[in-house]
Order: C-alpha cells, then structure tokens, then sequence
C-alpha cells in the first residue's frame, strides 16, 4: 500500500504560510527571471493561467484581474519541503521523496483506520508548516497518483467527485462499484505514464478504468499500455 | 619482482602461518585527558530553543505592543506551531485581518481577545462570527545587545 503526500499548488502555499492577505487572492509564482507561471492558485487556474505559460502572454489577463504576481522564493520553498517531508514521513515507514512538493509513503504493515491516520498526519501537516495537501492512497504508486488526484480535484472542484474523497482519498477502502465509478468519471489521460498519444489511442470510451489492470481483457487495451508504458 | 629489490636483498618469502590471539579491547596511546571524564557537549542554541524543528520559525519583531512582556521592537521571536490550540495566557501569533500580530491569548468566561503587553494599545475583542486564526505559539524572544 503507498500513500503519495503532494503539497497543494506547492510555491503558492509556501508564500501564503508567510503573507496570509495573499489568501483568496489569484497569485501566481514566475520561474527565474521572472518567465513564465510555474504556480498558480486555484483562483489563477480559475483564470485560465495555464501551467507553464510565459508571463508576456498572460500578463495583461493578470492585471486585469488583480492577479498577483511573485518572483520565485525558492531557497523558502526547498524549507518547506523540508518541513513537510519530515512531517509527512510520519504516515508510514517508508518514504520516497519523489519531487519538492510529493512524496511517497510505504504504508506497508501500518495497523489501524489508515485513511483516518492519513487525515490525522494531513491535519499536523497544514498546522506544523502552513502547507495543504492531498493525500491519495491506493495499492501502487500509480493508483496512489490518481487517488491523489482525486483527493485534489474533489476538494477544489465539489462535485467531480464524491465529496468525502476531497483532501483524502484512499482507493484501496472502496467498493468495487465505487472505485469503479472513480474511474469511470476520470480521464485516461490523468493515469500516471499515459501521456496525450496513449490517452488517443484508449480514447474510444477511455476513461480511467480502461487502465486499470484486470478491468477488462488485455485484448481490450490499447498495445502501448500493454508494453508497460 | 627480483628487478625491483636493491642488490643484495632476499627475496621475501612468507613462512609457515602462525595464528595470533586476538586482544579484544582498546590499548591506550599515550596519556589520557584528565578532563576526559567530566566532558560535557556544548550548549547549542538551537536544541536548547527548537523543541519541533519542523513546526519552528523565527519572526522578527516590528512595533512596541508587547514591550511589558518583555518583547521588543528588533527582536527574534521563536514561534512553535505544533504547541496549538493555544491555553490562556500564550504569547501567540495570530492572523488577523490579512497581517500576522503577535500578542497575549486570552480566553476567560467565552471571550477571547488579543491582548497587548502595553497600555496604549487596544485589546483585539472576538465575538461569535469573527474569524481568528492562531499560527503559532512564542516559546522564546531573542535580544540582541551587539
């Protein structure tokens, strides 16, 4: 079992835990020199700002929206990775640290209501350090990855998903019908490794349930997913 | 092997393998410190101040509201998050109005307030309604003189 804990529009969060009137604000974070958005807060997605999108071409979307605009702090933010990993490491007795803002946790042999200690560690996370995350829980890294998604998706967006998956979602504690329709509501291409040319070639009906082994017959799968892709 | 020994030397040859005992233990080099004995570490600043290094952060002071707690304009706060919910009384850092404020935790009869350490500032009163979000507890103020 692997939980993945990924901080919620990570360099956002970071500045918001020191300046709170940034709160409920659009803000994006630039990349050095100022170039392009590579945060955004759930307003600036709001928005349209897209991931990666050089600053000269939504620049003027931004002012007219009040958005805020920083220069990355990114000595801050490797510190509060910190703080957050070692805080989140706590779920479980294995800790990958996968990128600045996710890790994942090996929750092999933890005893008890796991999806209740993943709320209890997210609760300490968003006091200790300021930061919101999901968490997303499931039997492979993969489907830890699309659990945390959902975890993500059902707490900024209500209603693309059952409510009580927002923030923490473990997979694993569904019912079949259930974890089917997750899946059935979510887009292949959110799965982790398939990419816009394998989500085409699954997309006659793809949902996510198409990649989810054992769903349907191998025959049923697209040859690119079937090599491990 | 022969073309690198001087003239005139043998030629090393082991002979026939002698166990040796081994002494566990450790055999002393040279005299030992007379103050080895009542070593002691030295004070570290962080240890002695940071009891959750994760949930720790240091703030500096603006402003002269909470001078009779001994805080003043300049110094270093060490404000610990994992010390919540604040208890009456706790030096806190709180959010109010978009900006973070350092003052007293009050909570006495179902009122709270914010409360200054200095009688020319105004207690901050909460009624129901009011939102007021406690960031931290201050567990030290550092002064520096140099």
């Amino acid at each position: 079992m692997f939980a993945l804990v990924d901080g919620n529009n990570f360099y956002v969060s970071c500045e918001r835990a020191f300046r709170p009137a940034l709160k409920n604000r659009p803000v994006v974070v630039l990349s050095n020199n100022d170039g392009c958005a590579i945060a955004r807060s759930n307003e600036a997605k709001a928005l349209g700002i897209r991931m990666g999108a050089p600053w000269f071409e939504c620049r003027q979307l931004a002012e007219e929206h009040g958005v805020v605009a920083l220069s990355a702090n990114f000595v801050l933010y490797g510190d509060m990775s910190d703080r957050m990993m070692s805080v989140a490491a706590g779920l479980g007795p294995g800790q990958e640290i996968y990128s600045i803002d996710e890790s994942f946790i090996d929750m092999t042999g933890v005893r008890g209501d796991i999806t209740e200690r993943a709320r209890r560690v997210r609760e300490r996370v968003l006091q200790w350090t300021g930061i919101p995350t999901g968490i997303g829980i499931a039997a492979t890294k993969t489907l830890a990855k699309l659990a945390n998604h959902v975890a993500k998706s059902a707490d900024r967006k209500p209603g693309s998903y059952p409510a009580e998956l927002a923030r923490v979602c473990n997979l694993a504690s569904l019912p079949g019908a259930d974890l089917d329709a997750v899946l059935q509501a979510t887009a292949v291409g959110e799965v982790w490794g398939v990419g816009r040319r394998i989500a085409e070639q699954l997309n006659e009906g793809g949902r996510a349930d198409r990649a989810r082994p054992g769903a349907a017959g191998p025959s049923d799968r697209a040859p690119a997913l079937e090599r491990g892709a | 092997m022969n073309s690198i020994n001087p003239p005139g030397a043998t030629a090393f040859s082991p002979g026939p393998r002698m166990p040796v005992a081994w002494v566990d233990g450790n055999l002393p080099a040279g005299f030992p410190s007379p103050a080895a004995d009542f070593a002691v570490k030295r004070h570290d600043l962080n240890e002695l101040l940071i009891t959750h290094p994760a949930a720790t952060f240091m703030w500096r002071i603006s402003g002269q509201s909470m001078i009779e707690l001994g805080i003043f304009d300049g110094d270093i706060v060490v404000v610990n998050r994992a010390l919540l919910p604040a208890k009456h009384g706790d030096i806190v850092v709180a959010e109010v109005d978009g900006d973070f404020t350092v003052k007293q935790f009050w909570r006495r009869a179902g009122v709270v307030q914010l409360r200054p350490a200095n009688p020319t500032f105004p207690a901050i009163l909460f009624r129901d309604g009011q939102t007021m979000t406690i960031c931290g507890v201050v567990t030290a103020s550092i002064k520096r003189f140099k």
